[in-house]
């Protein structure tokens, strides 16, 4: 007999379910499951809403209670499944009392008992911990639900086999059914959330141990995702079921595609490897490329990105960071100077200016005491007696900000000392003229400056 | 609006929820539903036939391939008809079909053992043949009667599969008709091997009795020639030419290999064996008779049954293809191509076109029908327990046969009219 082409098998597959569901055994059943799917859904939403709208004035009460509120909030997971076992049963004991076939009745029990384990954990990961649960309730326990539920029906269903085993397509001489797929997927989706977990807790063990060091700690955390990718991306070679031979006919492919077209994302790719390796450039560090001051926000492996003190997020491919000259003012330490220039009028006293002046930084709370500001004399200018004040912060991105504040203060604080802080003054000889400019001073009335 | 309307309008009729997908998927459900239905409705009006069926069956891959092109046979006689078989593997086809059913589910027709009427008819899996959907004249009685329960036909015989003798024609030139010729015959290089349980040992009973059941189903162990048989069987296998083993994979083994002249198993084991061995070495014919008459194996038909799950129409789409796939024709073809027994006695077996087949054939005439209302497997249990107990020596024949007449009359609740214990065995009340 000719194998059945995937087309037909659905086909097979729609005839045998408009057989089952003209039954009306079946949609006696099917019916029931559904209302009370719907009842168990919708009647606990419309009870609480009505609740919650009784109960609005108490809800200042429950906010002192945060745990207590958030367990009560967590417990209400559990209302629908409950609900929907015991209709369920209801509906089989009045199935059996009227005759019919209870079958898929009895069927759904063990989904809606998996619907209350599923929910029961929710329970659990909600109130232990409130909001936060989230990422694991969609990335985790939603998708294990649904291929639990998945793998359920399709047990129980006589025939399906063929249209899960048909062949979908063929690679490399192998052929890939919907089954094969499936447990790719599974297989791959393993591995991305296992690689996802194993980040976090790299991050909560390493943050307690290297928290002074996030570079050192998202080299770690990268390094061990990508790898667990890689070993995922394996399993599931294994799991289609390509031979050695084949996979070395792949990498053969896919070197001849990476040397034509993607040899710019390889070499991003391995520069970003050499950054999380040689810790160059680590997240949080301080740089200067082309001018443009930013703190290195993200490290991948692709590319860096850098927000700037305007707040705008640079994404730098990695071979950058290589080829180009980066100025790091955190590389070491994250210790740097900021020179203030200023000039008084030469009618200051500069004893009183410097003490002014170390008085005024010491004042900002950025401007470290070690090492101290310091005043120095820089020269004798044409109007004014010029220095540069000498600051060290530790939070380099912020320098334009001290500057700033530092030149506020010290405008205030010389207005109190009357520390004049000129402009600049000029002597102009008049070789010629001097008598026609004399007579309109006097006929239009100012007096000259010797008057 | 009435307060429980208003409740339910509330629930349902909320924005947020009526838009919800949920209630798309419940719409999408019922539509189907519709579809489904509308399908039903219309073929009872129509004087041609039309509709949907499902068939299962634990054929292997050959026989399913054959099955299909019958089946494909049906449809284009039948254009407006869809026939879906599905082979289910033979182990689990049982316990498939009474938990697909039980949902409501599941075949319209499955192929199956007469061995299976009692607990589907029981838990009401099964729907009767009602006496115009079916020519009985076609059937021997025993056919007849391995499908009867409660008085009612509750299947269409498709093949029969009592067990025969095996031989290869390299190792024997004359067949032995009796069980004394049998024992003279066989030797430490001419061997007859079969299976030492009930369901295959059976054969032997009626060559020394009536058999264990009359014709109104009474339990008549007294007469039956158990005990001789079991007798005979124990002194059997001192002989070296007896082999006796559970094993029946290792016996044809050995049988195809040539190592064993005679063999006793089911016509279900001779495409394998046929396959392995060449026709023209093969032979089979019935087993041996003893002192009170011809051999009695039990006699199991493979039948098609009908589904209570299927709807009125479904029923009768399922009625004429199982009434087509066991007509005259049909089963002829399955006998050539796929070496079934042919259950329709209206098919003649030319013992010189179809030796191998004829032997069974002639085999299924003595063949012996248990009562319906017997359970079955636990009949085979009991039964396996005394052939293990007589030949492995831990009882005598009389013991293990009073022990076996008793267990029976319990599981079945037998009252004493009912049933015919040997002399010196009885059933003690509860007093005693």
């Amino acid at each position: 007999m000719p194998a059945e082409s995937s087309i037909d098998l659905l086909i097979t597959q729609i005839d045998i379910l408009l057989i089952y569901l003209a039954r009306p055994a079946v949609q006696r059943q099917i019916i029931t499951a559904l209302v009370i799917l719907s009842l168990a859904w919708y009647l606990p939403e419309f009870m609480h809403a009505r609740a919650e709208k009784r109960d609005r004035g108490r809800q200042a009460e429950q906010t002192d209670k945060p745990d207590r509120s958030r367990w009560l909030a967590a417990i209400r997971h559990l209302y629908s499944p409950l609900l929907s076992l015991l209709l369920v049963q209801l509906a089989i004991w009045l199935f059996i009392r009227l005759g019919y076939p209870v079958g898929i009745l009895e069927s759904s029990i063990i989904l809606f008992s998996m619907w209350f384990v599923y929910r029961f954990l929710l329970m659990g990961l909600y109130g232990y911990l409130g909001p936060e649960a989230q990422p694991y309730h969609r990335w985790i326990l939603m998708p294990v639900f649904g291929t639990i539920v998945v793998v359920l029906l399709t047990l129980n269903t006589v025939g399906l086999d063929l249209i899960i085993d048909a062949s979908l397509f063929t690679v490399f001489g192998t052929t890939v059914t919907l089954r094969v797929v499936f447990f790719a997927l599974v297989v791959l989706y393993c591995f991305v959330v296992a690689a996802w977990i194993i980040e976090r807790l790299l991050d909560r063990v390493l943050d307690a141990r290297l928290g002074h060091e996030p570079g050192v700690m998202n080299a770690i955390t990268t390094i061990s995702r990508y790898f667990i990718l890689l070993l995922g991306v394996i399993a599931v070679l294994q799991v289609v079921g390509l031979d050695a031979s084949t996979l070395a006919l792949i990498g053969g492919g896919l070197s001849v595609g990476i040397g034509f077209g993607l040899q710019q994302i390889v070499a991003d790719f391995i520069s970003g490897l050499i950054l999380l390796f040689e810790q160059a450039v680590r997240p949080g560090d301080v740089i200067d490329l082309d001018g443009e001051v930013g703190v290195v926000d993200k490290l991948s492996t692709r590319a860096t990105t850098v927000r700037t003190i305007d707040n705008v997020e640079l994404i730098i491919p990695n071979q950058a960071f290589l080829t180009n000259r980066i100025t790091t003012f955190t590389k070491s330490s994250a210790k740097v100077r900021i020179m203030v220039p200023l000039g008084v009028s030469y009618k200051s006293n500069p004893k009183q200016v410097r003490q002014i002046a170390l008085q005024t930084a010491a004042r900002h709370g950025l401007v470290l005491k070690d090492p101290e500001p310091a005043l120095l004399f820089r020269s004798f200018g044409d109007s004014s007696l010029n220095f540069d004040l000498a600051v060290w912060i530790d939070q380099p991105s912020r320098h334009s900000r001290v500057r700033s504040d530092l030149y506020y203060m010290l405008w205030d604080a010389f207005t109190e000392h009357d520390i004049e802080i000129p402009f600049p003054q000029r002597d102009l000889n008049l070789r010629t003229g001097w008598e026609q400019l004399r007579s309109k001073v006097v006929a239009t009335g100012p007096q000259t400056p010797q008057e | 609006m009435p307060k429980p309307f208003r409740l339910v309008s509330t629930i349902f009729l909320h924005k947020p929820y009526l838009y919800h997908v949920h209630i798309r998927f419940i719409l999408l459900v019922l539509l189907l539903l519709m579809v489904a239905g509308c399908q039903t409705t219309m073929t009872p009006e129509t004087p041609r036939i039309t509709g949907r069926a499902l068939l299962w069956h634990g054929w292997s891959d050959g026989e399913a391939d054959f099955l299909e092109q019958l089946v494909d046979n049906f449809s284009a006689i039948n254009p407006e008809t869809r026939i879906i078989t599905i082979a289910v593997p033979q182990g689990e086809l049982l316990a498939q079909y009474q938990a697909s059913t039980a949902q409501g589910i599941g075949p319209d027709l499955v192929i199956g053992s007469s061995d299976w009427v009692r607990p589907l008819v029981d838990a009401g899996y099964i729907r009767p043949i009602q006496d115009d959907a079916i020519s009985l004249d076609d059937y021997r009685s025993n056919t007849i009667a391995a499908l009867r329960y409660q008085d009612e036909m509750w299947g269409y015989p498709m093949a029969l599969e009592p067990v025969a003798l095996y031989y290869n024609k390299d190792l024997v030139t004359t067949v032995p008709r009796t069980l004394d010729d049998l024992l003279l015959d066989v030797n430490e290089e001419k061997s007859i091997a079969f299976v030492p349980r009930f369901e295959e040992a059976h054969w032997g009973v009626q060559t020394f009795g009536d058999g264990l059941f009359d014709e109104d189903g009474n339990f008549t162990l007294a007469t039956s020639g158990f005990r001789e048989w079991l007798t005979w069987l124990n002194e059997a296998q001192s002989n070296a030419g007896v082999i006796l083993n559970r094993d029946g994979t290792t016996l044809q083994r050995l049988f195809i290999e040539g190592k064993i002249a005679y063999y006793v198993a089911k016509p279900t084991e001779l495409t394998t064996i046929v396959e392995a061995m060449g026709e023209d070495v093969l032979g089979v014919t019935w087993l041996p008779a003893g002192p009170e008459g011809a051999s009695g194996p039990l006699l199991p038909v493979e039948t098609m049954m009908l589904s209570t799950a299927s709807t009125k129409s479904q029923a009768e789409l399922a009625i004429t293809l199982a009434r087509y796939l066991t007509n005259t024709e049909q089963t002829r073809t399955l006998m050539r191509t796929l070496n079934r027994v042919p259950a329709n006695r209206q098919v003649l077996v030319d013992s010189r076109v179809h030796p191998l087949i004829s032997g069974f054939s002639q085999q299924a005439r003595t063949a012996v029908t248990l009562p319906n209302d017997l359970d079955r497997q636990d009949l085979y249990t009991v039964g396996d327990l005394t052939y293990g107990n007589v030949l492995s020596g831990v009882k005598t024949p009389e013991e293990a046969v009073c022990d076996f007449g008793l267990a029976v009359i319990e599981l079945q609740g037998y009252g004493p009219e009912s049933y015919e214990l040997p002399p010196g065995c009885s059933v003690e009340s509860p007093n005693e």
